[in-house]
Parts: structure tokens; C-alpha cells; sequence
């Protein structure tokens, strides 16, 4: 009898705390839901560009230009089962910066001497016929397609030549990425991943004063919601930052090199801190007490760590476009900016003009994240007429 | 004894017609309400009467439905000293935990625009009164109950505020505290105008000029403590012993020779007899039971109080 009282009472408690309940049974399936809508929505498509820089030569009868055959014929390839695209790009220039803002995954450059290395290798001199594939050797999609560029190359040469083993190729790496091993990859994610764990400190910031009542005591004051929450904000701020340079530390004792603008590093953490802190105070308003932040903020939380790239890359379908740079599905979480930026930074050692457009996505939804939770706050917790 | 370093204008409250409805529910039901300059208003009710809502519409908090809270006259927002006119005591214990009790008070003076200096010199000046000034670099949290409620009082002073709203401050304080805070409270009024919510009738009946008694959104009643004691219910109460019950037609005949008699009952061998002024009545009262043949073994008398009052207007019904 004892037993069934202790059922039907823990069945009552639970049925009654509703929020854990609902996150509980909802948390993984919904899970399941976001998982598909950003890696659905972005099926492989890798892209590849071809840039020629092969000289034509001129014979008696014919010109030969193997160079621009290649092109032609890479610009046919259609594979069902790894989706791949060769495009021709004008130069080389612009085939790294559109590796660098990710628009392609790698590129193949198509030295000045192709056509005659084949003319020679065709005449029986063992000369080996060269190429160069190049990208961000850190990126997963880049492998792909280096392997399918070095498969459609060699074939195509093998084939001209009619030899086998015909073909040299060099691999340049893009940026600094051929100097970077796993762990310092790493490094931008985690550092970003110090401001993500701001959520809990600074909803609970935000919380405290309600839950303890002492909101009343503000709210008697005449005390204004900006200056409350202006306050709150610039204390997180620095405790944001003073995480993420302790990480910094600990990443650089462990033999992590920094590289980049110290100023830029800097902008892009602290517009980081402002967004996560901005989303906290959205949290803030949907919740009463600090048990209710941990049950709610452990789904934004969640979200934040797996699918803004902090822990491992993400890719998801491309909302639209800014400067060249692709506003996709996990870049509604500010930390997914906020990353790139870093790794752009850190990594391809870029200056401001080329992460201008993360910093705009990083300031707008950061602004967008102040103003729905300024108003969600003060309607809950410091409402006085 | 001057509390404070500035005196700020004696207030006058009036509450015209104040209304705040919940859905279906009228919480608060057309009252009008006034507090004299320098009265302490003991606003008294049971739970869900009313009273929250009430004093949360006269701090500003909650906007009234109907009906409008004056201030000398004009409304809250209308005047220069705004809110700073109001220090709130809430029923909680409301303080920063992990403050100490001069931290945080110096905060509290800091966020109705005092300066540092003046925040501080009203800070200890007040923790001494409430007995605290040894405590003043202790964190709240480690300080006893007794003393949190001290320091929850002294937080609503810092800023000097004319209009003082006491939820029950007594509550949690041990007999010598009670003294204290009772004392503290009787200083303060004559320059402020207080308002004093609570369930202790005792504590309403030493500290306030005036009573209000509120149930179902209503005022009830409002008077001196004991012009309610005397006009509202059965009077005052003379308890006779014989040691044996009285014969039916004594109490009859009490009832009819004395009129001023209220109310009469009976239990074993007592006798309760209800008057509003029992010393005047009382010889009398004797001489006939006596003449009857019947000596009291043992007298007792007990005065009406406020809650009498307050249980004889709200009743003894708990309410839902």
C-alpha cells in the first residue's frame, strides 16, 4: 500500500512540474528535429574551383592546350554519388578568397607548363605531368574534394598520356592551416565555448534579484531597467573575458600559438559575450527562479555548444548572403559568427575587411537578443506604472 | 530624539475609490482610505482580504483598475520626490545575502541618489539604532533571523523617506527585538506618515493611532483602536465563578435589570457576562447576585480587544 501512496505522489509531483517534464520528454526530439532542419536542409555539394594558368603552345598545324581541355572537361563531371562541381575562376586570388569565405571547398591550379609536360610524357620523356590542389587543409569537406580532384586530374592526364602513374601533384595548404594540428583548431571553438558557459552565470545574475525579492527594492527606487540590466551586462562582460583568457592561457601553456589581431580577438569576444549575454536576459524573462534557468537554459545551452560549431564544425542551409559571406541556418546562434570569425582570425590570419560581415551578424543579433529580452524582462520582473 | 540628518515634508495619504479586479475576482473594492500626517494606519485583514493589493497600488507597483492614491494631494508620479517618498518594509526578509548589512545599505541610500557619504552616515546611523552596528561588515546571510528583520526595516529607511509601509514587522522577532522594533516604530511616527499591515492584533493595537480593517476587498471599519474595542462587538468581558451553576431565573432577571449587558453565557458553573464598561457595572452587578443569595467564588475580568473586533467583523470563517 505504502508503495502505490509513493507512486501516485511522485506520478502527482511530476505531472505538476511542468517545465522539467515537457524538457525532459521533449529535449532529445527535438534534438532529432534541429539535427535534421541543418543537415537536411544542406545536402554535399562540394564545390571546387579550376584556375588556368597553363601556356597554350603553338605548333606547326595545331595549337595545344591542354590546359583549357581540362577545364572543359572537369566542367562536365557529374558525380551521383559524391556530389562534386569544378567552376573556372579567373585567377588565383580569387579562388582563395572564395576558400577562405568558404564558398569552395578547394581548388585545383593548373600550372604554366601543363600542355607541354603532356606533350612530353606523349613523346616517351618520364616527365611527370604536374598540378597543384590547394584549400583549408582543417576543413573535413576540403579532403573530399582534394580526393575527387586528384581522381578526375590524374584520369584526365592518364588518359591524354596514355600512361599510368603520369601525374605529380602538390598540395598547398590555405592560410595557416597546414601549420595547425587538431588541438589548435580546437582552440577558436573552446574560446567561444567560455562565453557560451556565460548563459547560466548570467541568467542567474539576471534572475537572482526576483526570485530573492529584492527586485522590489530596485523597483521602489525608481531604479530604470537599462541601468539595471547596463550594469549586470558590463560585470558579465568581464567575467566573459576573463574566462576566455584564462583559456587562452591555459590553451597557450598547453602550446597553443596565437596569431591574428590581439584588437580583433578582442572586438569579436567581446561581441560574443554581448550576444550570449543579451540571449541570458531572454531566458531571464521567461523564467521566475534559478531552478526554472537550470531546467529551461539547459536546451539554449545545449543548441549553443553542439550547433554553432563550438564543439565541431557545422554546416546548414543558406539563409542569405552578406558581403559574401553565407548567413546560414546555426548562424541564427551568434556563437556560430562568432567562431568563424575567431577562426578566420586565428587561423587565415585575417584582418578586419575580411570579417566585417561576422561582426555585422554578430552585432545584430546581438542587438536583436538585447531588445526581445529587454522587453521580456521588464514586462516579467521590473514592471512599475 | 531626531532619527535622521534631513526631514523630508510630512505626507497625507488618501486613497479615492481604489479599485483592482483579477479576472473575475475584485481584489480590492472601491476603497477610500486616508493616512494623516504623521499617523500610524494599522491596515488590518485576514489573508486574501485585500491588503497586498492594496498597499502594492499605493507604492506605485500594481495600477489600479479605478480609483487613484493622492499624496498631499497629487499623485505619486506628479510628485518631485517620486517613489523616494516611500520606504518599504516587506513581510519577507528582502536583503542581498551575500552584502554585507552596510554594503548593502549603503547600495540602497546609492540608488535613491544620495551620495556615498551621506548613504554611509545614514547607513550606520541606523544600524545602530536597529542594534546592528556590530554587525555592520557581516554578510546578511550569516546574520540570525531576528537580526535579518532588523536590518529588512532599517533598508527601507536609508533614504529617509516621509511615508514608511510596515508589513508585519514584528513578525520572527524574539519578546526583547518586539520592544525594540515597537519603540523604534513609536519614534519614527509624528514625522512620518506609517502604514502597518498586519496579523498581530496586539502589535496593531499598541502601535497605531488609527485601524483600518479590510475583508473581501472592503473596508470594514476604520477608528482609534479603542473606539473599536468599545463600539464593535460584545464589550469587555466579566467572568463570574460560583462553584455550582446559577438558577435559570437569576440569569433572566440580570438580563432584564441590567440593559446595558450585551451579552450573557453560561458554561458549568461560569458565568460570562459581555458589557462595554464592566467597572462602572460591576458593583451593581455583585450587589444583585448577591441579594439573590449567590457569592462568586472567583472574578475575573477581560478587556475587548482588537481582535475580538477584528473576528467579530471578518468572522471566524477561514477564508477561501
Amino acid at each position: 500500500m505504502k508503495l502505490i501512496a509513493i507512486l501516485r505522489k511522485s506520478f502527482t509531483e511530476q505531472i505538476r512540474q511542468f517545465w522539467i517534464l515537457i524538457l525532459t520528454i521533449t529535449m532529445a526530439p527535438a534534438f532529432v528535429g534541429i539535427y535534421y532542419l541543418i543537415y537536411e536542409s544542406t545536402k554535399l555539394n562540394l564545390q571546387v574551383n579550376v584556375v588556368n594558368q597553363d601556356k597554350h603552345l603553338l605548333t606547326d598545324s595545331s595549337t595545344i592546350d591542354y590546359g583549357s581541355t581540362l577545364v572543359s572537361f572537369l566542367s562536365t563531371v557529374r558525380n551521383d554519388t559524391m556530389p562534386v562541381r569544378f567552376n573556372y575562376a579567373v585567377d588565383r586570388a580569387t579562388a582563395e578568397d572564395q576558400i577562405r569565405t568558404k564558398k569552395t571547398n578547394g581548388m585545383i591550379i593548373i600550372p604554366a607548363g601543363f600542355s607541354d609536360s603532356i606533350r612530353l610524357r606523349q613523346s616517351g620523356v618520364d616527365v611527370q605531368v604536374p598540378f597543384e590542389i590547394s584549400g583549408n587543409l582543417t576543413e573535413t569537406y576540403y579532403l573530399l574534394s582534394a580526393v575527387l580532384s586528384i581522381t578526375y586530374v590524374s584520369g584526365y592526364i592518364n588518359e591524354v598520356t596514355g600512361t599510368r602513374e603520369s601525374y605529380r601533384y602538390t598540395e598547398t595548404a590555405a592560410g595557416q592551416s597546414s601549420k595547425l594540428d587538431d588541438y589548435t583548431l580546437a582552440i577558436p571553438g573552446l574560446l567561444i565555448l567560455a562565453t557560451i558557459m556565460l548563459m547560466f552565470s548570467c541568467t542567474i545574475a539576471f534572475v537572482a534579484e526576483p526570485e530573492k525579492k529584492t527586485m522590489l527594492r530596485l523597483k521602489l527606487s525608481k531604479l530604470k531597467t537599462g541601468t539595471f540590466l547596463t550594469g549586470v551586462t558590463i560585470i558579465q562582460v568581464l567575467v566573459g573575458l576573463l574566462s576566455i583568457l584564462l583559456t587562452l592561457g591555459v590553451a597557450s601553456l598547453l602550446g597553443f600559438s596565437f596569431s591574428g589581431s590581439i584588437w580583433l580577438f578582442l572586438l569579436i569576444c567581446i561581441l560574443t559575450c554581448l550576444s550570449i549575454i543579451g540571449f541570458s536576459l531572454i531566458l531571464a524573462g521567461m523564467t521566475k527562479t534559478v531552478t526554472e534557468v537550470l531546467v529551461v537554459g539547459n536546451f539554449p545551452l545545449l543548441l549553443f555548444m553542439f550547433f554553432s560549431g563550438a564543439m565541431f564544425p557545422v554546416h546548414g542551409a543558406t539563409l542569405f548572403t552578406l558581403g559574401g559571406y553565407d548567413f546560414t541556418v546555426p548562424g541564427l546562434m551568434s556563437s556560430y559568427h562568432g567562431i568563424d570569425a575567431l577562426k578566420q582570425v586565428l587561423i587565415f590570419n585575417a584582418g578586419f575587411a575580411e570579417i566585417w560581415p561576422q561582426v555585422v551578424c554578430l552585432s545584430g543579433l546581438s542587438i536583436i537578443y538585447f531588445l526581445v529580452g529587454y522587453y521580456d524582462y521588464r514586462r516579467r520582473h521590473m514592471r512599475i506604472f | 530624539m531626531r532619527l535622521f540628518l534631513s526631514m523630508s515634508e510630512p505626507i497625507r495619504i488618501q486613497t479615492r475609490n481604489l479599485t483592482k479586479r483579477f479576472g473575475e475576482q475584485v481584489a480590492v473594492d472601491h476603497i477610500n482610505l486616508e493616512v494623516n500626517l504623521g499617523e500610524i494606519l494599522g491596515f488590518l485583514g485576514p489573508n486574501g482580504a485585500g491588503k497586498t493589493t492594496a498597499i502594492r497600488m499605493i507604492c506605485g507597483l500594481l495600477k489600479p483598475d479605478e480609483g487613484e492614491v493622492l499624496f498631499n494631494g497629487q499623485p505619486l508620479l506628479e510628485l518631485s520626490q517620486g517613489k523616494a517618498l516611500l520606504g518599504v518594509c516587506p513581510q519577507d526578509n528582502v536583503h542581498w545575502d551575500r552584502l554585507t548589512c552596510l554594503e548593502q545599505m549603503t547600495f540602497i541610500g546609492e540608488m535613491y541618489d544620495l551620495s556615498r557619504r551621506v548613504s554611509l552616515v545614514r547607513s550606520k546611523f541606523l544600524l545602530d539604532q536597529m542594534g546592528l552596528l556590530s554587525q555592520s561588515h557581516k554578510q546578511a546571510r550569516r546574520l540570525s533571523g531576528g537580526m535579518q528583520r532588523r536590518l529588512n526595516i532599517a533598508l527601507a529607511l536609508v533614504h529617509d523617506p516621509p511615508v514608511l509601509i510596515l508589513d508585519e514587522p514584528e513578525a520572527g522577532l524574539d519578546p526583547q527585538s518586539r520592544v525594540l522594533m515597537r519603540e523604534f516604530i513609536r519614534n519614527l511616527s509624528g514625522s512620518r506618515t506609517i502604514i502597518l499591515t498586519t496579523h498581530n492584533m496586539d502589535e496593531a493595537d499598541r502601535l497605531s493611532h488609527r485601524v483600518a480593517i479590510i475583508d473581501e476587498g472592503r473596508i470594514l471599519m476604520t477608528g482609534t483602536p479603542d473606539n473599536l474595542k468599545h463600539s464593535t462587538g460584545t464589550g469587555n468581558q466579566v467572568e463570574l465563578d460560583f462553584g455550582h451553576p446559577l438558577p435559570a431565573q437569576v440569569i433572566d432577571s440580570l438580563k432584564t435589570e441590567f440593559r446595558s449587558i450585551r451579552q450573557l453565557t453560561t458554561h458549568n458553573s461560569q458565568l460570562f457576562i459581555h458589557l462595554p464598561d464592566p467597572m462602572k457595572a460591576l458593583p451593581d452587578l455583585l450587589a444583585f447576585i448577591n441579594h439573590a443569595g449567590f457569592h462568586p467564588a472567583e472574578i475575573k475580568m477581560r478587556e475587548n480587544t482588537l481582535e475580538d473586533v477584528f473576528i467579530q467583523l471578518t468572522g471566524k470563517k477561514l477564508q477561501p
